[in-house]
């Protein structure tokens, strides 16, 4: 097995990494003199990929929404002792997470570090589900719902994305709903781990004061022969989605102070690998350049009494979606909505500051810097990147290559009056 | 691995912790205030402050020059420690390494100085314009603790379980005591806080600790008065009648919560015992509460429990159907009584114990981390350095866990439910 050595300059990182014989991806970044050890073990598989080609039988099936996510939950299940228990009894601290498109397994610990991965390893490779287990989850998954339920930011949120698509599944909640979980049984979650948790579809990242070798030969150990090979990548099927919003402006009264408001565009293209990473920074930047704290009009809506800290915005995407999002509270909506739109077809009309691109494009290096203290983030960011087919280590070098050209370019293309949608969340009553 | 501090001037305190191992230097700057002694006027003050410093006079100037200083992260806000109302600025800057720019450490040292202490004052008084928007801001701000459901029921928690005592005032004060406060009143209240208020600096990353006392002792205002003592904050170990309150909102979840006196503080020999009695109650996944109340009878996405040792209780919560308030109630009853009683595996002491040594370790991993800990212990009074903290968690006997257990004392039950479940009497048939 080869172990490559890939180095960042600026970062003045070194990652360590080896692509395993049974399938699979191991990386490594040694962190000298920190405590903590972090390892992440992940399946490129989220809440989009609910219709997929059954590798078994050749047929393509659809399973409930929100059972990626579900099966995170049942994974902690174990036939003999639980698996919060084994960590425990390691002083490690272990969880997980769903996102879009990727299943996530984790645990840090400061002691015990071989036996902690190797717990990690051996309970997501074996799943133990029965009815009874399976039922059991769904009155605590249920009660994960509501909480999200009562939270207004995260209702404005998942509004506006159902008023941008009519059939892309990013419109669904990660966890599905109440009535989707209720309808996931033994036999679905078999079906999507025995799909998508091959080893040929996951990745492991471990950072912390580590030997790198030692890490990918006890990965090797402890990552089984898959029972079957995968012939070519796992076939999902996503719906055509029209490049138009589904609609215009979404609203819903709840038990808030006062408004939220989140403007939203689609993306329609928003690429893959390489290309997708560049657009997303020079979004980014854009961003920064056109709602944050430096503009004028944010200055503006602030001394108007408009925004107040809530107010944000940010662009992500993935090969199946993108979109960008802004807004905050606001004790005047229309007006906001309108000082945002007018401020944006002027930007449209007059072009962009070339002085104030390199200004954020400088901070955005800056910030980059920032988040490499974290060793949550590399990790969990590390992996994310690496199955859209980007290194993490090559975004600072794409960063610096960007133009203001580029920024133009990108302006016109993405900050399109038609593809926007607004998510309104009134007070009750009012 | 510990921040080493030295005096500046009279309470004004240095912390430093000299680190290779961060990209960024990190830097706090606190000031110490009583909670119940001016508190609106009080949480004011850092929002007004960074509309505007003598040398970067608005809020737009300070965003252009930290985005020019590499993008370095900045943000004013009010946080409370037990009966500590504390006013904190805070800056974050690359290491000056990675950008090969030596000047920008001691760029970041003066915005956050300039951000803390020295406001842009027009004609000796903060601009009246800014004083009136950050006022009504702070109004909503306050009235926006609705959007946060468990935030609102912690608050209102903590008005009842802490009724007549500073601990029950929301860290943003009140909209009554806003009303009274205008620029003048301000201004005033501002220099009383910047004259007397005790001042803790920290810095954390790959610094020079003489360096930076130089830097700093050059850029700080003089003091010519004592700095104000801070009262203790008031510890009860009794609970007397249990307060039990419900109150509704339109929720599709519950917020429950059991707040327990303790007493346990630093200073009681009991304290390691409290934090270990603590996790294996509900500090963990392996814990009593989320085996019980989450694992076993499926009643909550979480149920844990947290022990402020500055105030001297212990506080467990949940999220649950509303109709499931008394089950849940009476499950975390139960665990509590049956530690109490004596029932800790040698597994479970074993297993937390663990689990406190991996985070006390994982506290220096992070330099905000590492610095909100030694916060917290100067507020404590008593900043213990991490293997002295370590030692003693081991130390703790399944005797001595029982025996702070013993001193839990149930004092409120305070539950943020729905209309129809607003009489938690009235749902004995949802008992299990």
């Amino acid at each position: 097995m080869e172990i490559k050595l890939v180095h960042n300059e600026l970062l003045q990182e070194t990652v360590h990494q080896a692509r395993l014989p049974q399938g699979g991806e191991v990386f490594v970044l040694r962190k000298p003199g920190f405590q903590k050890k972090y390892a992440v073990f992940s399946t490129k598989y989220g809440s989009l990929d609910s219709k997929f080609r059954n590798p078994g039988t050749g047929e393509v099936v659809a399973v409930p929404d929100g059972i990626a996510h579900f099966l995170e939950h049942k994974l902690f299940e174990s036939e003999d002792q639980p698996v919060f228990d084994r960590f425990a009894e390691l002083g490690a601290s272990a969880n997980a997470y769903t996102s879009y498109t990727v299943t996530s397994y984790l645990f840090s610990c400061t002691d015990l570090f071989p036996q902690a991965l190797a717990t990690l390893l051996d309970f997501v490779q074996k799943p133990y589900l029965t009815d009874e287990n399976v039922e059991k989850e769904k009155g605590i998954i249920e009660q994960e719902l509501q909480m999200y339920a009562d939270s207004p930011s995260r209702r404005v949120y998942t509004n506006l994305l159902r008023a941008l698509y009519h059939d892309n599944p990013v419109r669904i909640e990660i966890g599905g709903t109440v009535e989707s979980i209720y309808k996931i049984t033994k036999d679905d979650l078999y079906l999507c781990y025995n799909t998508f948790y091959h080893p040929a579809n996951m990745a492991l990242f471990v950072i912390g004061d580590v030997d790198p070798d030692e890490v990918i030969a006890l990965a090797n150990e402890h990552i089984l022969e898959p029972k079957r090979q995968l012939s070519g990548p796992i076939e999902r099927f996503y719906p055509e989605e029209s490049a138009t919003v589904r609609q215009e402006q979404v609203q819903e009264e709840m038990v808030v102070s006062r408004p939220i408001l989140y403007l939203g565009i689609k993306d329609n293209h928003p690429g893959t690998g390489v290309e997708m990473l560049r657009q997303s920074l020079v979004t980014n930047i854009l961003h920064k350049m056109l709602f944050g704290p430096t503009t004028e009009l944010y200055t503006k809506l602030y001394e108007a009494g408009l925004i107040d800290e809530s107010f944000g915005s940010f662009y992500t995407s993935e090969p199946q979606y993108g979109f960008t999002m802004l807004g905050g509270e606001t004790s005047d909506p229309k007006r906001l909505m309108a000082e945002i739109q007018a401020d944006l077809e002027d930007k449209l009309t007059k072009g962009l500051d070339e002085q104030d691109f390199m200004r954020q494009k400088r901070q955005a290096i800056g910030e980059f810097l920032h988040a490499f203290d974290s060793l949550e983030f590399i990790a969990n960011n590390f992996i994310r990147y690496h199955f859209r087919g980007v290194s993490l280590f090559d975004y600072v070098g794409i960063l610096e290559g960007i133009t203001p050209q580029d920024g133009e370019k990108r302006l016109r293309q993405h900050f399109a009056p038609d593809r926007m949608a607004a998510s309104l969340v009134l007070p009750k009553g009012r | 691995m510990e921040f080493v501090s030295r005096q500046l001037q009279e309470g004004i305190n240095l912390w430093v912790w000299q680190t290779e191992k961060f990209k960024n230097v990190s830097i706090k700057i606190v000031l110490h205030r009583h909670l119940a002694d001016a508190t609106s006027a009080n949480a004011l003050l850092p929002f007004v402050m960074s509309r505007g410093t003598e040398k970067w006079t608005s809020t737009r100037d300070i965003a252009i020059h930290m985005a020019d200083l590499y993008g370095t992260q900045y943000g004013l806000d009010v946080m409370k420690i037990g009966e500590q109302q504390l006013l904190v600025t805070e800056v974050e800057v690359v290491n000056p390494r990675y950008v090969s720019d030596e000047t920008v450490l001691e760029a970041a040292l003066e915005a956050a100085v300039q951000l803390a202490l020295y406001p842009n004052l027009v004609d000796g008084q903060f601009v009246p314009q800014y004083v009136e928007l950050e006022r009504n801001m702070m109004r909503q701000r306050i009235a926006s603790l609705i959007n946060n459901k468990r935030g609102l029921a912690r608050q209102r928690f903590n008005e009842t379980m802490f009724a007549g005592e500073a601990a029950s005032l929301y860290k943003y004060g009140s909209p009554e005591d806003l009303q009274e406060l205008d620029a003048n009143k301000l201004t005033e209240h501002f220099r009383r806080v910047r004259a007397t208020a005790p001042v803790n600096v920290f810095v954390a990353g790959d610094v020079k600790a003489d360096q930076i006392a130089d830097k700093l002792a050059a850029m700080l205002p003089r003091r010519t008065e004592p700095a104000a003592a801070i009262p203790e904050a008031v510890i009860k170990g009794e609970a007397g009648d249990v307060k039990v309150i419900s109150e509704t909102q339109e929720v599709s979840q519950a917020v429950l919560l059991l707040g327990y006196r303790t007493g346990i503080t630093p200073k009681d020999p009991l304290y390691y015992a409290g934090m270990v009695a603590n996790g294996v109650l509900g500090g963990f996944p392996h814990s009593k509460l989320f085996l019980n109340v989450r694992e076993k009878a499926s009643l909550a996405y979480y149920a844990s429990s947290s022990l402020d040792t500055t105030k001297g209780v212990l506080v467990a919560t949940a999220g649950i159907d509303p109709k499931n308030y008394h089950r849940a109630v009476d499950i975390i009853k139960e665990q509590v009584a049956a530690l109490q009683a004596g029932q800790v595996s040698a597994g479970e002491l074993e297993a937390t114990k663990m689990g406190l040594a991996n985070w006390m370790h994982s506290l220096h991993d992070s330099a905000g981390a590492a610095i909100d800990r030694t916060l917290a212990g100067i507020v404590r009074g008593a900043v213990n350095p991490v293997d002295d903290v370590v030692a003693g968690i081991e130390s703790v006997s399944s005797d001595e866990v029982v025996a702070a257990a013993q001193r839990f004392q149930l004092d409120t039950i305070y539950c943020l439910t729905n209309e129809a479940n607003s009489d938690p009497d009235k749902q004995q048939e949802g008992r299990g």
